[in-house]
Order: structure tokens, then C-alpha cells, then sequence
């Protein structure tokens, strides 16, 4: 008999009916997804770790509180993962610099092959889209939306480090998050 | 896109002009909207959380009453969540995932007492507990308390469950509130299964097989499940417990573990 897994939201509705299981295959969808995010914005691979497990831990406690009429299952997870790894990043005033914290290597990664053959085809999909959305942004917008989206900085927290003015700053995220959002509002569900 | 139940034809222009498609009402009103509805220039920012906290409350103030900005800024949001999946992906390390069960199956303890606690029949949560505390001590006798207590709680159904051949080590109790059509399941002596495969617990009667959840145990063997039966629980005469891939299966599979008369 062929086997078909659940999608992520019955995965939910498993994990909110305490059934573990459901976890551990909730982590190998979006496990890379959360521990990357957290990379980025920590730059530190035992703190990305630490992140991971809390985000995961935080999934299987407040299942209950998804909805889905409010957000798909990966974007409710990408917002947990990168809450988390802000507050992280907030409370050590610092990030390690082993790990790039901006979009530099986007070009690549979204010509790369997925790593592991089992991975969903639209999840790829849907990766390369939002890389190639993100790679079209001129560069300084991809700067302040890099500080914005992985250290959670403010307008003028990231005006400061960039020593640009604070309009500038906020007329470049705004009109980073209206192109994105132009480009990827026809993109397909996952 | 069509703009639903705009309480503010401003904000529902903006969206309509920044996509390129301005009427000419549209373009009046947005060049008005500056002095009239300047919260919609911050929402990209406020889903991004980089505006600075007087501005953030006056955009959440503003956005709990109106529609058009909650769904404007709804748009953002998606964007926002969707960032994560430009960010180039690197491996965990391959004990995450271990280590990351571990935690959820140490807390699930603490979850279920917790649940049972808030079912609506306390008895029934008390006889969970006792279950929960028998097999965590390995007391046989405490393990058959439920039976004797399923003689006095009309409604509520006790089942005992073996293993069966190279499993015959295992034993299990499920305990269903018939008015709940709800319950708990707690095993002891299964062996912990390869992260592919998952125990599943099956709901059987005569050409029927329906799923009542899946589970793993721990390292010790000790694994629990919080148990959905149908409506009415009727006609269902026996409980089995198969291996099955991970996620479960829509009917069994793999060799059955464990089983038990209803």
C-alpha cells in the first residue's frame, strides 16, 4: 500500500493531539529552514542549536495556538524561528561572525541542487522563488532588510549603522517589502 | 484582486496604486493619504518589527480598526515569514533531531498529566495518573487498579494490552471515556523504533481498522499516547498496536506488536 504523508497541517493537528511523532517530521521538513535562520542571525552554531530545539519545543506546546486561516504552517514556524532567534541575538548584544548575517550568497543557493533527494519539490520551488525575489533588490536595500529581518534592528538603529539618514533607511525597507511582496504574491502555495 | 469590505477607500487605493492600476479617484486619494492614513506607510516596517515602539503602538491601534490595513498588513506578515526560505540552508548537526525528541518525549509526561487534569471527568483523569505512575514504577498491581475501578464509573472502558511474540515483554492499558470518546494509552517495554517507523495504535471491529494516533517510546521503553476513539465506540472489539512507517498508516501494514480485547 503507497504511503502519504500527512501535510503540514494535519502534522499539527497530530502534534496538538500529542502525538510526537508528528514532530520529528515536522523537524525534517523545516529543521534546515529553522537552523538557518537561526545561523544567520546568532552566527553561532551552538546558540542555532539551542534555537532550533526551543523552536521545535515551542511547536509541540502551542500547537493549539496555530491558525490557519492566518498564516500557512511554514510561515507560522519562520516566525517562531526568527522571534526566537532575535531574542537570542538581542540578549547577547552580539553575533558570532562565522556566519554571514546578510544575503550575499543568495545567487548560489538558489542554483544549488536540494540537499537532500527526499525534499519536497515545491518546498525547493518555493525557496528559489523567494531567493530570486530577494537577490532582484538593489543592494542597499538588501542591506537594511538583512539588519531589519535577522537582528530585528530598528529604522534607526540600522540608519546608524549604515550612517545613512533615517528617511533614506525607511524608504529603502518599505520599498524592499512592496517589491517582494509584488513579486511573490502570485507564487504558488506550498 | 478584489478589495472586500474596506472601512477606508484610502488604504484599498494604495494597494491598488502600488500595483500599478490607479484610477483616477485612486490617485487623488492617494496623494491625500499621507495626512490621512500615514499608518499604511508603516506597516512594511511593523511586520518586519523595525519600527521603534511609538510608532509600533499607533500602527496597532490603528490596525484594530481598520479592515483594510489588518489585511494590508496581513500581506506583509506572509512576506515576512516567507524571508526565511531566501536564507541558504545548512545541516544541523544529526543528533538535533535526537536531542530534539528527547526533550518532547520527556515533556509529554508533564503534558498529558496536565491534560488529563482538565477533562471534564476527574475521575477519569485520577485513573490516568495511576496508570501513568504504574508503568513509570513497573507495578503490575497498580496496573490493574483501572479495572476495578471501570466497575463503578459507568462509561468508562479499561483495556489491557499484551505483547505479542517477540514483544510478549510489553504491556499497556488504554483507559476511554465512552462520553468523551477520548482517553489515554501508556505502554511499557517496547523497544524505541528507528526515526523511519512509528508504533501505531489501531481501533478494530469486524472490516474495520481506523486509527486511533501514532507514537515512539523512549530509550527505557516507556511510551504514551493521548487516544480519539469515534463517536459512540461501538461494535469495536479489540485494540492492536503494528509498526508502521513514520506518520502512520491509513490501515495496517507492518506486524502487529500488541493487542488487546475491548
Amino acid at each position: 500500500m503507497e504511503h502519504v504523508e500527512p501535510d503540514d497541517e494535519e502534522l499539527i493537528r497530530q502534534i496538538s493531539r500529542s502525538q510526537p511523532e508528528a514532530v520529528r517530521l515536522l523537524y525534517r521538513r523545516y529543521g534546515r529552514m529553522v537552523y538557518s535562520v537561526a545561523l544567520r542571525a546568532v552566527g553561532d552554531p551552538s546558540a542555532a542549536e539551542e534555537i532550533t530545539q526551543d523552536v521545535f519545543l515551542r511547536i509541540w506546546e502551542k500547537a493549539e495556538t496555530y491558525r490557519a486561516d492566518k498564516a500557512k504552517v511554514v510561515t507560522w514556524i519562520a516566525r517562531i524561528a526568527r522571534n526566537r532567534a532575535i531574542d537570542v541575538y538581542r540578549h547577547r548584544k552580539s553575533r558570532d561572525d562565522r556566519a554571514s548575517a546578510g544575503w550575499e550568497d543568495l545567487k548560489q543557493a538558489a542554483t544549488a541542487p536540494a540537499p537532500h533527494p527526499g525534499e519536497r519539490m515545491e518546498m525547493a520551488r518555493l525557496q528559489g522563488r523567494v531567493r530570486e525575489a530577494v537577490a532582484s533588490l538593489p543592494p542597499d536595500q538588501r542591506t537594511a532588510l538583512a539588519l531589519a529581518f535577522f537582528q530585528g534592528r530598528t529604522h534607526k538603529e540600522i540608519a546608524e549603522e549604515l550612517g545613512e539618514p533615517l528617511g533614506t533607511v525607511k524608504t529603502r525597507i518599505r520599498a524592499a517589502m512592496q517589491k517582494l511582496r509584488s513579486i511573490l504574491d502570485g507564487v504558488g502555495e506550498l | 484582486m478584489e478589495w472586500v469590505s474596506c472601512e477606508n477607500p484610502i488604504a484599498a487605493n494604495f494597494r491598488i496604486h502600488e500595483r500599478g492600476k490607479p484610477g483616477r479617484a485612486g490617485k487623488a486619494k492617494v496623494a491625500n493619504m499621507k495626512d490621512n492614513h500615514e499608518e499604511l506607510e508603516l506597516l512594511p516596517a511593523f511586520a518586519l518589527g523595525s519600527l521603534d515602539p511609538e510608532d509600533s503602538e499607533r500602527v496597532r491601534e490603528h490596525v484594530a480598526r481598520c479592515r483594510a490595513c489588518g489585511e494590508e498588513l496581513a500581506s506583509f506578515q506572509e512576506v515576512t515569514g516567507r524571508l526565511a526560505l531566501a536564507v541558504p540552508e545548512q545541516d544541523p548537526p544529526a543528533w538535533l533531531e535526537s536531542r530534539i525528541m528527547e526533550k518532547v518525549l520527556s515533556s509529554r509526561r508533564t503534558r498529558s498529566f496536565t491534560e488529563f487534569l482538565g477533562m471534564r471527568r476527574p475521575l477519569l483523569a485520577a485513573i490516568a495518573a495511576v496508570l501513568i505512575v504504574a508503568l513509570g514504577a513497573g507495578n503490575i498491581y497498580l496496573l490493574t487498579r483501572p479495572f476495578q475501578s471501570q466497575a463503578l464509573v459507568p462509561g468508562l472502558v479499561t483495556v489491557v494490552l499484551t505483547g505479542t511474540g517477540e514483544t510478549r515483554q510489553a504491556y499497556g492499558t488504554i483507559v476511554i471515556d465512552r462520553d468523551d470518546n477520548r482517553g489515554v494509552l501508556a505502554v511499557r517495554g517496547l523497544a524505541p523504533l528507528a526515526a523511519t517507523s512509528a508504533y501505531q495504535l489501531w481501533i478494530m471491529r469486524e472490516g474495520e481498522r481506523r486509527s486511533g494516533g501514532v507514537f515512539n517510546v523512549s530509550a527505557d521503553g516507556y511510551g504514551s499516547l493521548q487516544v480519539s476513539v469515534p463517536a459512540g465506540f461501538t461494535g469495536f472489539t479489540r485494540f492492536g498496536i503494528s509498526i508502521e512507517p513514520a506518520g502512520g498508516s491509513p490501515s495496517p501494514t507492518g506486524a502487529r506488536v500488541m493487542s488487546g480485547k475491548i
